[in-house]
Formats: structure tokens, C-alpha cells, sequence
């Protein structure tokens, strides 16, 4: 069977301002129906990632094809298919949220009127509000609803929680992206960048984690939770010296150990064993403690 | 004062600093005698943009708030402000004294201390103007009008309580210094008064008053201008309008000033001094400039400021749809507001003998609006924010007048340099090929263009020749405006590079073009009159070896030695001798030829040259007579043949 064409496809990207090297020769593929994440430090090169896919930074090698179209040959016929929330929202002070949203919806062929106005009391948003009166957080949340309600079959999110109060931001991961995904099932993609990454913890199907422009690690979220484990392991006096270099990180407390394992969880267990503990115990690592673990390694 | 915070208050005053004393300095420059007018309107835009600054950039990097929460009283944040904006405008404005004292412009007691009112008015009257409009646009603009309508108003008021008669100019001047000096205590206070009362309402969307104003405009056309849910590039026209509304402002605002001047009557129809009517006109040129350069940089400055540039980017509408809207816009708000209303009402009000009421000037404002708003909207386009763009107009209007000037020079220099290596005119046919372009449009254009009898008539021609050029920057513009800007001046002067060069080359080529031809078309006798010229001059090193008894004969051999003879000079010449003879007598006949008995114009008696008789194949002979110690040519004339027309209008 022909399998689907990626919803993204970024072969040995580069890009760089000037001399300073943004990304470096990065691969990854997006399947449709996915939520993949984007994730790494601040000034990891996501932001400029997502440039390239969205044509507004032409890459400098490699190439980038989204719905397996270039954006700089295909600018509108991809932007058709994709709606995008930037890091940083802007928009006309003198509009209103309904004024906004009726000047975007402008530009679609499809807008979901019911969804804008669920979104609206959910955010509890006034239409009649000015944009440039409302917080950042709060244009936010348009921002949001605008990139849902043309229910396009991908969705582009730069650090979407950013601004946003624990509850909205709950309400929108749930809510909002749930709903998302859920409209049109195995359709819906979501690209997501963040470094708030216990947010998306149940969302991300795989993920990228980006340092220095470079791709560090590529997984599946349920295999990165089996690979990454954390043993716990307490002796009856403080612990032995054991071979442990197998492990991605080793902390010693009194007289427990606890290690970061990257797909050598049963060796290690293995080896503790040998040494009588008198508890040990393993559990999965997030999404979070993988981000961490790997660039601290 | 803290020196830290001196030196923080100094640096975004620096760029713009320098952009107005260029505009100053430029009656320094003799070259540029043509264009000192860009000095007066450099000194009215200027200086109340350097008077705004220093508020103006805190509300644009959104800073004012977090100046405010620091441990320093608010009195002392003003004091800071003020001094060093004292201290950059009155800089400035002894470079502006200066160079106009130098070159003849305002010069006079009564212009310098009408102008120095006018500049403290705009260092007094900017900080509270920039506070209420909380941005550095807002700032210049209402510094500015609000200076305007007074000097428009207060005068006519004058004029009216006083008699036309009554009034003299420095009676008038001197009135509305004291008005001007009252204003700006008053402003002074306000400003102070605004900073301490100040609160940081807007919210982060802007808190620019010109921009997200509360709607002033009426019912129907709020409805009109508000977006729909459908007719995706219609909402982007209504956007780029909403967007250009300050241009609108000013806009009504200059026209409304015209129109007062216009329903009063200019002073001038009243037997006024003339001063007034040009203090009048640089009023309604300055504003019709600012109308301009604010068409072309507000909507693309303010999108790029506020971050909706990139993100309309990503929208489903192609982003050279986006730019085509945006350029057309842009062009008409300059158009209607540079060039269309000012025509309208200056057609009502002009004197018929008054420059501006010269046959050109409604072409030339229209399509000088047009430029200008464009060169703007370039600017837009590869600098971030519209002060940033502001700012570029006039450098880059400057780098592009020298790239045209030195194609000028150089398109005849080499081209001549071409003729006396080589001689391509020596086959007759050739040249008479080649000469057949002198009726062609392009050639006649260029004629226009650089020997119209006044700069009025050979502006449009000349925009016609540099048609590549804006071909270029268009679509330069577009690239620009699609690409990820770095804020550097290296990135704009990498830009603007290739822009002058395809000026350099546009001037350079038609004017290479343009002697090639007239060259083809000009008599052989002239151009074998030249390089004899030429060549004798080289030739002579002196008088001293002249004797008045015993003149000296030279071969065409000899006289080729020293400078290029062409095949057709050679032919002209045949096998003639020419003699050079030093002559004191009284000279008789216009060329020595004996034919009229009276002396030569320019040949008083007594005074010595030494003339050069140049017998040509055909009979005829050239006698051409030289200044002994210049070796300048006194006279030129033909004896026993016809002087073919003097080429006179070949460049160079």
C-alpha cells in the first residue's frame, strides 16, 4: 500500500542570519493526523523552522515541502491548507475581535461560525472589544481562534500557551486542540513548537527535540517513554561503586541512586540487582525529563 | 544628570541627528545649489522630528512604562528629554544658519529670528504633542500643523486687524515671534504637566493615538471601512485605508490650511512683502512632502513595527498581492494628498508669475508626489518601522542624485575619450547612419531632458530616462518587502547599491547615447576644427618663440604628434601648412580675412594674441585666434566658406 504523502517534509535544512547559524542540516517528516512537537531551548532554531515552512524565510539548502508542495513555488495553495499562530500576535488596535475574526475568516473558504462562537464564551471574550485593549494573553486567544476556525487540515503553533493563565491554557489544550484533531480524524496535523513542553505531554504523538539548530533526537512519544526510564534504586548502606556508564545520568543521595536510562533500562536494572537493593523501582520518563536528560547529557 | 542615562538619551537622537544636519549642510556644497531647497524643507520636517524623538522612541520600543517604574523623579526624566533635545536641534540649527548664511538663503536678520522662534516652537511643543499622540509620527505631525495653522491664522488675523498696508515684515515678524515664543511656554508647561500626570493605559496591541484613535469618521463610512467575512482583497483595501488615516489627517489638515490662505487672500495680492509668500509656499511644500513620505512609510513602518506584517504574510492571499495593494495605496494617498489637492487649491491661490505657477508644475507635483511616495514606500520596504524609513528618504534620495550626476559626467568624458582614440565617424557612411538617431524619440527625450530651458520642463523627461531605475526599485520593493529584515544600515546600503548603480548606468548610457549621435550629426569641419584646436594648443607651449616677422609653419604630421588627427580632419586638411603668427596690430576683420574693416569684438587694441591660419583642402581657411598665456581660443572663423551651426549642444 502507497503510504500518504507527509503533511511535512524538511530534508538538511539550513539557515542562518549573517554569520550566526540558526539551523543546521535538519530532517524530520510529519505524518498526517500527527501532533508533533517541536521542541528545544530559546533560540533553538524552531521559530526559524517554521519560517521556512511557511515561505517566510526562503531556506538556504535543503528543501522543505509541505503537503508535498514547496511554499516558495506553492506560497498560496499551502497557506490555504494551514493555519498559523505565531510566538509573537499582533493586530490591528483599532479592530474589534469581531471585526479581526471577520477580516480573517475573509481570506478562507471555510470558517466554522459555531466553533468561533463556543470559542468566544469559552475564552469569554467580547466581540465588541478592541484589539488593542485586550492582553496579551487575551489576543492570544483570538490569535487561537482564528487558526481553529478554518478548520484547515494543518496547524501551525509557535509557542502557543505563552501568555496564557493556567486555565485558558488548560482549556486550550484540551479543549481547542482536542477538538481540533478529533473534527476530521487521521486528517487534523499539528505542528507544535514549545520549551513548555509538560503541557502538550498527552498530545505529542512524536517530536523533535531541536539544540543549536540541530536535531538531537527524533522519537515517538510512546517509544521515547519506554526507551527513557528513571530507576530508582535504595541500599541498606550508602551504594556501592557500580558500572553505571551505560546510564544518560547518574544522581546519588544518601543511600539512594537513581539513574536516567536511554534504552539500557534492563541492563542497569540488571546490575543493581546484583547488589541486593532494598528497593528498586523504574518508571517512564516524560516528555519534560527526556527534554532534559538528553540536552543536559 | 546621569551621564548613562545622558548617553541613552543621546543614541536614538544620533541617526536622526545626522539626517537633518545633511539636509542642512547641503547649500555647502555649490553642486548642489540646485537643490538647497531640500535644506528648507529639511529645517521645517527636521527639527520637530528631532524635537519628538525622545518621547517618540520610548513609546516605540514600548519603553516609557518601565522608564517610569524606575527610583527617578519623573521632573528629572524631563529635564534629561529636554536637554539633550536642546542641545541636538540647536546644533542643527547653526548648521542650517550657517549654510544659508554662506549660500544667500534666509539671510537677514528678521528670517534668523523668525527661525529660531520656529525651532524653539518645535523643541517646546513636540514633547507634549508626542505624550498626547504617544508617537513619534503623531509628534512631528501635530508639532508641525498645530505650528501651521498658527502661522496661517495668526497672520491673516494680523493682516486683518492691522491693514495690508499697515503692516510691514518685520512688524509681522516680529508679532509673530512673540505669539510663537508665548506658544511654546505654553506648550512647555503642558508637556511637563502631560509627563506628570501620565499613565500607561494602552494596551499591548498599541497605545499610538493616530493609529487606534477612537473613530472620529462618519457613520457610513466606519461601515464601509469595517471588514467583512467575505471579499478578502477588499478588506485588504479597507485595512491599507484605515491604516494610511493619519495620512488622510494631514492631509485635510494642509488642504484646509491652503484653503484658509486661499479665503483670506495671499498677502501678496495686498502689495505685501514677498518674504511672507515664501514663507507660505515652504509651509505648503514641507507639508505636502511630510504627505508623501508618510504614504509611502506609515502603513508597510507601522506593520512591520507592530509584527502584523509577518503574520498577514501567512495568510492565504499571495504576498505580491499584498504588496501590489499596499504599493498602490500608498500611491494614492501621495498622489491625491502630495499632488492632487495642493494642485487644486494652488491653481485657486498661486500668483500666475510665481515658480510654482509655472505650465509644468501641476505635471511635475503629480509626478513628483508620485516619486517621492514611492522612493518612500522603498524605504518601507528595507528598514523596519516607519521612523527608521522616514529617516532613509532623504539619504537615499541623495545617493541616488549623485549616482545620476556622475553618469552625467561621466556618459560625455568617456564618450569623448572614445572619439579621440578612435575615429568611428571617419567612415561617412557609418556616421551617417548612426546620425539618423538624432530623430529618434529616445534621443529627443534626452534633449528635453538636459536642455529644456528650465528644470520645471525637463523633470518629466528626466524621470523617463531613469524608467529602468524604477523599474528596478519596484521590483526590489517587492523582494524587500517579503524578505525577513535585519535592522542594519549595511543591509539598506546593500540594497540601495544596485539601485545607484542602474541610476549610474540609466544617465550614463543615454547620455553616452546622446553624444555618439550628436557627434554622428555634428559637420566634419567642426570636428576637425576641434582636435586642430586641440592639438596646437598642445602643440604652442608659448608666445616667446613666436615672432610677429617670421611666423611658424605646421604640418598635419606635426600637429598629430601631439593629439589625435582623425582620417577626416587628415582629409579636410590635405597637404596644407598652418601658420601660427603672434599678432599686436589692431586686428581687422572678424576673422582676419580682410573682408570688414572693423576690429573684432572681442580683440580691444593693444591687446596681443597669436592667431593660427589653417588653410583646408577646399579653399576655405580656419583662422582661430589664441590668448597667448591661456591658450584659450579668443575667436573662431571661416574665410571663403560657410561656418557650418555650432554644435553647441553636445554635453561635455
Amino acid at each position: 500500500m502507497k503510504s500518504p504523502t507527509p503533511v511535512i517534509q524538511i530534508e538538511n535544512l539550513s539557515y542562518a542570519y549573517g554569520r550566526a547559524e540558526a539551523v543546521h542540516d535538519l530532517s524530520l517528516t510529519v505524518e498526517p493526523g500527527r501532533c508533533y512537537g517541536l521542541f528545544g531551548r530559546n533560540g533553538a532554531g524552531k521559530t526559524t523552522t517554521i519560517k521556512c515552512l511557511l515561505n517566510l524565510l526562503r531556506p538556504q539548502s535543503g528543501q522543505v515541502r509541505v503537503f508535498g508542495l514547496d511554499p516558495a513555488k506553492h506560497e498560496v495553495e499551502v497557506k490555504r491548507l494551514l493555519s498559523y499562530v505565531p510566538d509573537q500576535v499582533a493586530f490591528y488596535p483599532w479592530m474589534s475581535v469581531r471585526e479581526t475574526l471577520d477580516y480573517l475568516a475573509s481570506f478562507r473558504a471555510h470558517w466554522n461560525r459555531q466553533t468561533e462562537q463556543e470559542l468566544l464564551v469559552r475564552f469569554q471574550l467580547d466581540p465588541a472589544q478592541r484589539t488593542g485593549n485586550l492582553s496579551k494573553g487575551q489576543q492570544t486567544q483570538v490569535a487561537l481562534i482564528a487558526a481553529v476556525c478554518p478548520e484547515t487540515d494543518l496547524l501551525v503553533l509557535d509557542e502557543p500557551t505563552s501568555g496564557l493563565d493556567p486555565i485558558v491554557r488548560r482549556e486550550f489544550i484540551e479543549a481547542v486542540i482536542g477538538a481540533y484533531q478529533q473534527g476530521v480524524p487521521g486528517k487534523h496535523t499539528i505542528l507544535v513548537s514549545t520549551h513548555l513542553i509538560s503541557e502538550f505531554e498527552g498530545l505529542i504523538d512524536e517530536f523533535t527535540l531541536i539544540d543549536h539548530g540541530r536535531s538531537v533526537l527524533t522519537l515517538d512519544a510512546d517509544q521515547a517513554r519506554e526507551r527513557y526510564q528513571k530507576i530508582r534504586a535504595r541500599f541498606a548502606q550508602s551504594p556501592p561503586e557500580i558500572n553505571l556508564e551505560a546510564a544518560l545520568r547518574v544522581r546519588r543521595d544518601g543511600r539512594e541512586l537513581e539513574l536516567i536510562a536511554n534504552g539500557s533500562g534492563p541492563e542497569l536494572m540488571e546490575r543493581l540487582r546484583e547488589h541486593n537493593p532494598e528497593a528498586l523501582t523504574t518508571e517512564s520518563l516524560t516528555l519534560e525529563e527526556i527534554f532534559v536528560a538528553t540536552l543536559k547529557a | 544628570m546621569n551621564a548613562q542615562r545622558m548617553y541613552k538619551e543621546a543614541r536614538p537622537l544620533f541617526w536622526p541627528w545626522c539626517a537633518v544636519v545633511l539636509a542642512g549642510a547641503l547649500p555647502f556644497f555649490r553642486p548642489l545649489h540646485s537643490i538647497t531647497w531640500v535644506s528648507e524643507v529639511g529645517f521645517f520636517l527636521g527639527i520637530p522630528l528631532l524635537a519628538s524623538v525622545a518621547f517618540g522612541d520610548e513609546f516605540q520600543h514600548r519603553t516609557l512604562s518601565l522608564l517610569l517604574s524606575q527610583p527617578i523623579s519623573r521632573m528629572e526624566i524631563w529635564r534629561e528629554k529636554l536637554s539633550i533635545t536642546a542641545i541636538a536641534v540647536f546644533t542643527a540649527v547653526l548648521v542650517f544658519f550657517s549654510s544659508w548664511k554662506m549660500s544667500g538663503v534666509h539671510t537677514g536678520r528678521e528670517n534668523s529670528g523668525y527661525l529660531a522662534a520656529a525651532a524653539i516652537v518645535f523643541v517646546a511643543s513636540a514633547p507634549f504633542w508626542t505624550l498626547f499622540t504617544r508617537s513619534i509620527v503623531g509628534g512631528v505631525v501635530l508639532t508641525f500643523g498645530v505650528y501651521t495653522f498658527i502661522f496661517v491664522l495668526g497672520g491673516q488675523v494680523l493682516f486683518w486687524g492691522r491693514g495690508y498696508s499697515k503692516l510691514g515684515t518685520s512688524t509681522f515678524i516680529a508679532t509673530m515671534s512673540i505669539v510663537f515664543l508665548g506658544y511654546a511656554g505654553l506648550m512647555l508647561w503642558l508637556g511637563w504637566r502631560k509627563l506628570t500626570r501620565f499613565q500607561a493605559t494602552g494596551g499591548v496591541g498599541g497605545d499610538d493615538l493616530l493609529t487606534a484613535a477612537p473613530g472620529v469618521l462618519p457613520g457610513a463610512l466606519v461601515g464601509w471601512l469595517r471588514c467583512r467575512p467575505t471579499g478578502a482583497v477588499l478588506n485588504l483595501f479597507r485595512k491599507e485605508f484605515r491604516l494610511l488615516r493619519p495620512v488622510w489627517l494631514i492631509s485635510l489638515l494642509a488642504a484646509l490650511d491652503w484653503a484658509c490662505l486661499t479665503l483670506f487672500g495671499l498677502p501678496y495680492e495686498r502689495g505685501f512683502s514677498r518674504n511672507f509668500e515664501t514663507a507660505v509656499v515652504i509651509v505648503g511644500v514641507v507639508s505636502t512632502l511630510m504627505i508623501a513620505i508618510l504614504a509611502g512609510t506609515l502603513s508597510l513602518g507601522e506593520e512591520r513595527t507592530s509584527g502584523t506584517h509577518l503574520w498577514h504574510l501567512t495568510l492565504p492571499v499571495s504576498a505580491r498581492r499584498q504588496w501590489f495593494i499596499k504599493l498602490c495605496m500608498a500611491l494614492l494617498a501621495g498622489f491625491t494628498g502630495a499632488g492632487l489637492v495642493p494642485l487644486l487649491i494652488a491653481g485657486r491661490l498661486l500668483d500666475p508669475s510665481h515658480m510654482l505657477a509655472d505650465v509644468h508644475l501641476g505635471r511635475n507635483l503629480l509626478v513628483g508626489a508620485v516619486i517621492l511616495t514611492f522612493a518612500a514606500f522603498w524605504c518601507a520596504c528595507a528598514v523596519k518601522g516607519t521612523v527608521s524609513a522616514v529617516l532613509w528618504v532623504l539619504p537615499v534620495m541623495i545617493a541616488l542624485y549623485f549616482a545620476v550626476e556622475l553618469g552625467k559626467w561621466a556618459g560625455p568624458g568617456l564618450t569623448h575619450l572614445f572619439f579621440s582614440r578612435f575615429d568611428p565617424f571617419a567612415n561617412v557612411k557609418f556616421a551617417e547612419a548612426v546620425s539618423r538617431f538624432g530623430s529618434n524619440a529616445f534621443f529627443k527625450l534626452i534633449q528635453a531632458a538636459l536642455f529644456s530651458n528650465s528644470v520645471q520642463a525637463a523633470f518629466v523627461p528626466m524621470i523617463m530616462i531613469l524608467a529602468p531605475t524604477l523599474l528596478y526599485a519596484v521590483i526590489q520593493s517587492y523582494r524587500l518587502f517579503r524578505a525577513q529584515l535585519q535592522d542594519r544600515a549595511l543591509s539598506v546600503v546593500r540594497s540601495l547599491l544596485p539601485l545607484a548603480m542602474t541610476a549610474f548606468l540609466c544617465s550614463f548610457l543615454s547620455l553616452a547615447f546622446y553624444t555618439f549621435v550628436s557627434q554622428a550629426a555634428q559637420d566634419p569641419k567642426w570636428t576637425a576644427l576641434f582636435q586642430i584646436v586641440e592639438a596646437i594648443q598642445k602643440v604652442q607651449s608659448g608666445v616667446g618663440k613666436l615672432d610677429a616677422a617670421h611666423p611658424l609653419e605646421v604640418t598635419v604630421e606635426d600637429l598629430a604628434k601631439a593629439s589625435t588627427v582623425s582620417k577626416s580632419t587628415r582629409r579636410l586638411l590635405g597637404n596644407s601648412h598652418i601658420t601660427l603668427a603672434l599678432d599686436e596690430s589692431p586686428h581687422h576683420g572678424p576673422f582676419g580675412c580682410g573682408e570688414n574693416p572693423q576690429p573684432h569684438g572681442l580683440s580691444p587694441l593693444g591687446y596681443s594674441w597669436y592667431s593660427a591660419i589653417i588653410p583646408l583642402a577646399d579653399g576655405s581657411r580656419f583662422v582661430v585666434a589664441f590668448d597667448p598665456v591661456t591658450h584659450s581660443v579668443i575667436s573662431v572663423g571661416i574665410c571663403g566658406g560657410q561656418l557650418p551651426p555650432f554644435p553647441g549642444r553636445v554635453p561635455g
